[in-house]
């Protein structure tokens, strides 16, 4: 059957979200739990610093030191763990609530039931852990950075993401942060429809977690196209025996099961995030 | 050992190689080793050096005179379809016995010198040097951008032709020292001279 919109895939990851409940650390709080926690739904391709300064403003009337409310000391915690400001809510959801989509348990999904539960801090900033926000053009900084290597990942230099005006370049970071889907793809599909000689991607063991990265071309030495199967069987292969049977973990993109034979090349086009990497996380099956 | 194919770039095996004979160098001299590894499809190689520094408290507080050790770890990576290195660096502060990462500015006012700093400041975002998730070791680092050293090295090796020196037996190995001279000079690392070759 014809898809009338032939951009139905990337619009449907763009508009994906999390709804989250924000709750202020009680050891920094003047009412200790008491305070109000702050509802808010993150696009899943978006960042955290994207919304600091909104927690900030929220939660300053509550913390016991305003002076330290400050949108770069903010950072984030699911579960004791500090959450990464550079890698997309999305992925930090999947990951870390490590929910399988695929589970027939029900039981077992009620533990990642919806709001995602996080917990800010303006205290204590993790700087062995996390990154350092020096202001708002760090996330910019990150997130440029990644796309350039995301480029040359793809053509084996960055020359297409340096060669943008500095219109263009303004438009995807803006269009990113405003959120705004037809303005981010009128400069992002020309860089992502290339012939790639690699695909840009990274996989995401949770507990460690661990982070794999290696090139994969697009196709086999066959000139058989390579599947999700084939580059998770290459790169993982003590978690993925079969390229075609997912037996001990199942790859999540944005919240959603793949299917194993899914032509590599072709989710990149439609499923890649926005700084240019197929970021796919584990879920490990009981 | 064979000349590089393709200046300014270097392929992952010259590079691997290069840095055996670095590393070969560096351990005669007593100066430190360089530890190769090859992960996640790309070559790493580890310098470690540590360098003991004496500088002044820079953040504008009164201070007593105390001398502050700052550390360099250096890390230098390539990945395999890339042809230039990475150089990967961090700074801790004295008294951070849990290696906590500097600041990007006390990066920029312990390592640079007022005459690099300005240029280093002035490209990208926010400057020449960010901060990444190490890809290797998983923790916080600081990055010199690559976007600059093809430039950098072509720079360098004008300056050489223009001197009357060509670039034979220019090998792997003359490439990275070149390359921590031009790259690490700007974040203050650098071979002392009996490493030259």
């Amino acid at each position: 059957m014809e898809t009338s919109d032939p951009k139905a895939i990337r619009r449907a990851v763009w508009s994906g979200s999390i709804p989250c409940k924000i709750l202020l650390d009680p050891g920094e709080s003047r009412v200790f739990d008491a305070s109000d926690p702050y509802y808010v739904i993150i696009p899943r391709i978006a960042y955290l610093p994207f919304f600091a300064e909104r927690v900030c403003s929220f939660f300053r009337p509550f913390v016991i030191d305003p002076e330290v409310a400050k949108p770069e000391s903010a950072w984030f915690e699911f579960e004791s763990v500090p959450m990464k400001w550079h890698w997309p809510v999305g992925l930090l959801y999947d990951l870390f609530t490590g929910r399988d989509p695929a589970a027939n348990n029900v039981e077992e999904d009620d533990e990642h039931l919806l709001p995602w539960t996080l917990i800010v801090h303006f205290r204590d900033y993790p700087t062995k852990y996390l990154m350092r926000l020096e202001g708002p053009a760090t996330c910019h900084d990150s997130w440029m950075n990644t796309v350039k290597e995301a480029d040359h990942v793809r053509n084996g230099s960055a020359k297409a993401v340096m060669s943008l005006s500095k219109a263009e370049s303004t438009k995807l970071w803006d269009s990113l942060q405003s959120h705004d889907f037809d303005q981010f793809w009128s400069v992002n599909d020309k860089l992502v429809s290339v012939q790639a000689r690699n695909i840009p991607l990274r996989l995401y063991i949770p507990s460690a977690p661990r982070v794999v990265q290696q090139p994969v071309p697009p196709n086999l030495p066959s000139q058989e196209p390579q599947t999700v199967g084939t580059a998770l069987r290459t790169l993982l292969p003590e978690l993925f025996p079969s390229q075609r049977v997912a037996v001990l973990a199942r790859p999540v993109v944005h919240g959603v099961v793949v299917a194993m034979n899914t032509p590599l090349l072709e989710l990149m086009r439609e499923a890649v995030y926005p700084d240019g990497f197929l970021h796919i996380s584990l879920a490990m099956m009981s | 050992m064979p000349d590089l194919q393709n200046f300014p770039f270097i392929s992952t095996e010259e590079f691997a190689g290069g840095c055996v004979r670095l590393g070969e160098r560096l351990k005669r001299e007593g100066i430190g080793e360089v530890m190769l590894s090859h992960e996640m499809g790309g070559v790493y190689g580890l310098i470690v050096r540590r360098e003991f520094v004496a500088c002044s408290e820079s953040d504008g507080h009164e201070s007593e005179d105390e001398d502050e050790e700052v550390q360099n770890g250096g890390a230098v990576e390539e990945e395999e379809d890339e042809e230039l290195p990475i150089l990967y660096f961090n700074l801790y502060p004295p008294a951070s016995s849990a290696q906590i990462p500097a600041s990007l500015q006390q990066v920029y006012e312990n390592l640079t010198s007022a005459a690099t700093r300005d240029v280093l400041k002035s490209v990208g975002i926010q400057g020449a040097i960010s901060q990444t998730d190490h890809p290797v070791l998983g923790v916080p680092y600081y990055f010199v951008h690559p976007c600059n050293t093809a430039a950098a090295m072509g720079e360098w090796q004008q300056r050489r032709q223009d001197g009357g020196e060509g670039m034979e037996d220019f090998t792997a190995e003359k490439y990275l020292t070149v390359w921590v001279g031009v790259v690490g000079g700007a974040v203050g690392l650098f071979l002392p001279s009996e490493c030259m070759v």
